[in-house]
């Protein structure tokens, strides 16, 4: 073979990967025409199709770089149950909820705006903020969080969305204007609801939020709401962690 | 006076761009300052979390032996003087590579000693009730303050890690297993200054009876008199307080437990109820501000000499 001939060859080669495409599936698989481009140019539109189908379908629940979707979600409804039978359903709690609504009737919405300013205002815990950590509710809240350690915060609302006890200090007083809230206690669904799985970057973690409405004891009117954050990361550190 | 007046016209513009220079300068002290201690607070936090995974994995390592459950479970239902041999045989040999470790005991369910490394049972490591009935239900790490010797015959309080774990057969308790440490761990995580200056450092506490904060960790100046007492919980300035309030985040406005206006970050370790505050004195911080105000105002003096000299000299040249 002559030095000219192989020139030809490797000059017909490169223009045989390089030619553009003609958008055709039937020149996919022919040999004549065939190039990398070509065959990758022909399946634009289903890389264009898959792309804008990655990009728009919603975080599917719950997320995992381990690939255990399940065991996370069934333990999450484990926790959702738990929440529902020993805080939603506890008379004492309940009791404490209708207290707690009875005294917040007299708060204006200019007044409950008030405290939610000085709420986020105030650096750490002050003394108001202090009676939501430390009340009954709370307490009971912490013995509940001693037992299902991998919620991270818990904490339950009066029926128009104040905040009445907390584990840990929360962003604002007020969560009615959540849209958390408001599905939570339009839905009247007593079983609860998961969030979808949210990247805590200070954590390193994801976490999925848990909602609960709270009804009165003859289960007719939602009194409350109930939100507790669960940690993947304190799933996986748990003994035997799902 | 006219030329005074002048003068002060002069000056009061230049204090106030001084001071709102310093102010400028000040934030962004202050802001480097509280990036650097949130960073070092998470950062002591992992590492805490991290310690207590480790000590969790060494109390399961006793309490997972087979042949040493086998034996505590035939030892309850009789008393065989040969099963508590087995027993201390096994925990001794566990004992031995764990330099740090100077005591390992096993309770029965009720609480009673049932075999201890060390000799007699008196000088097993006291655990109260309340700790007994936590420790039945998961694997906990309790800091135990115990008092030394020290040279000159003066007691000093020294303190050590109590890791206790429950003993489960199936679905049954059958002990609790206790492992006494020294707090060589928790030591070398907050006496680590780096990036604390001169009056940072790492503190650590947890809640005693009262609902008090009681430190668990060594202090940076212990000779300070607030050093060994706790923190009352009504102290809501008090950064570790805030802590053990289970709040999260930057403190600009606390006072330590010396009394001293600090720069925090606090943490809460919720698996043992400890609040985790890393701090730095507000003075220390805010010094290069207060030597650049000093130097900022001699120049200013200076240049005003220097003006007024020069005013002077043209105000009676002109007259």
């Amino acid at each position: 073979m002559s030095m000219g001939s192989r020139l030809s060859d490797l000059i017909d080669l490169s223009r045989r990967f390089f030619v553009p495409a003609r958008c055709s599936y039937s020149r996919v698989f022919n040999a004549e025409r065939f190039s990398v481009w070509t065959f990758l140019n022909n399946f634009k539109p289903a890389f264009l199709f898959f792309s804008v189908f990655i990009t728009f379908t919603p975080e599917t629940f719950p997320v995992d770089s381990e690939g255990h979707p399940s065991a996370w979600e069934k333990y999450l409804h484990g926790e959702l149950e738990s929440l529902r039978k020993e805080i939603a359903e506890d008379p004492r709690v309940i009791s404490w909820v209708l207290e707690a609504n009875a005294a917040n009737m007299k708060l204006s919405g200019k007044q409950i705006q008030v405290l939610d300013k000085n709420w986020i205002r105030t650096e750490g815990v002050d003394l108001f903020i202090s009676t939501f950590l430390t009340n009954g509710l709370a307490e009971t809240l912490k013995e509940f969080q001693r037992n299902h350690r991998s919620l991270v915060e818990i904490f339950m609302t009066d029926e128009r969305g104040n905040l009445i006890g907390s584990t840990n200090k929360t962003s604002d007083y007020y969560q009615g204007d959540e849209a958390w809230w408001q599905e939570a206690k339009q839905s009247r669904n007593p079983a609860g609801f998961l969030g979808r799985a949210e990247y805590d970057e200070s954590a390193f973690a994801y976490s999925v939020a848990l909602y609960l409405p709270v009804f009165d004891t003859d289960r007719q009117k939602v009194i409350g709401v109930v939100k507790a954050v669960s940690s993947r990361k304190k799933v996986q550190g748990l003994k035997g962690g799902k | 006076m006219k030329y005074l007046f002048y003068l002060l016209h002069l000056l009061i513009p230049a204090v106030i761009a001084v001071e709102i220079f310093l102010y400028a300068v000040s934030i962004q002290f202050r802001e480097s300052a509280l990036q650097n201690l949130n960073a070092l607070a998470s950062i002591q936090k992992s590492r805490l979390e991290e310690m207590l995974g480790s000590e969790y994995q060494r109390i399961e390592g006793i309490t997972s032996r087979t042949a040493l459950r086998n034996y505590l479970k035939h030892f309850l239902k009789g008393d065989d003087s040969l099963k508590a041999n087995g027993m201390r045989r096994i925990l001794e040999d566990a004992r031995r590579p764990l330099h740090d470790v100077s005591e390992i005991f096993i309770l029965d369910p009720q609480g009673q000693i049932v075999v201890s490394t060390r000799e007699s049972a008196g000088e097993v490591s006291p655990v109260s009730a309340r700790i007994f009935s936590e420790a039945k239900k998961r694997t906990m790490v309790v800091p135990l303050e115990t008092k030394k010797a020290a040279e000159g015959g003066v007691s000093e309080k020294s303190l050590q890690l109590l890791l206790m774990g429950p003993f489960f057969q199936g679905n049954e308790l059958i002990g609790v297993a206790g492992l006494v440490t020294d707090d060589s761990v928790v030591t070398r995580i907050t006496s680590d200054y780096s990036g604390l200056g001169h009056t940072g450092e790492t503190l650590i506490a947890r809640r005693n009876k009262q609902g008090d904060a009681e430190f668990v960790s060594h202090l940076r100046e212990p000779e300070h008199p607030a050093a060994g007492v706790n923190v009352p919980m009504h102290r809501l300035n008090d950064p570790m307080i805030q802590a053990l309030m289970r709040y999260e985040g930057l403190l600009t406005l606390a006072k330590d437990y010396r009394g001293q206006p600090v720069f925090a970050a606090v943490r809460y370790l919720q698996e043992e109820d400890w609040g985790v505050v890393v701090k730095i004195d507000q003075k220390e911080v805010l010094r290069p501000v207060r030597e650049l105000r000093f130097l900022a105002y001699i120049c200013l003096t200076l240049v005003m000499c220097l003006w007024s000299l020069m005013g002077r000299m043209l105000w009676f040249r002109e007259g």
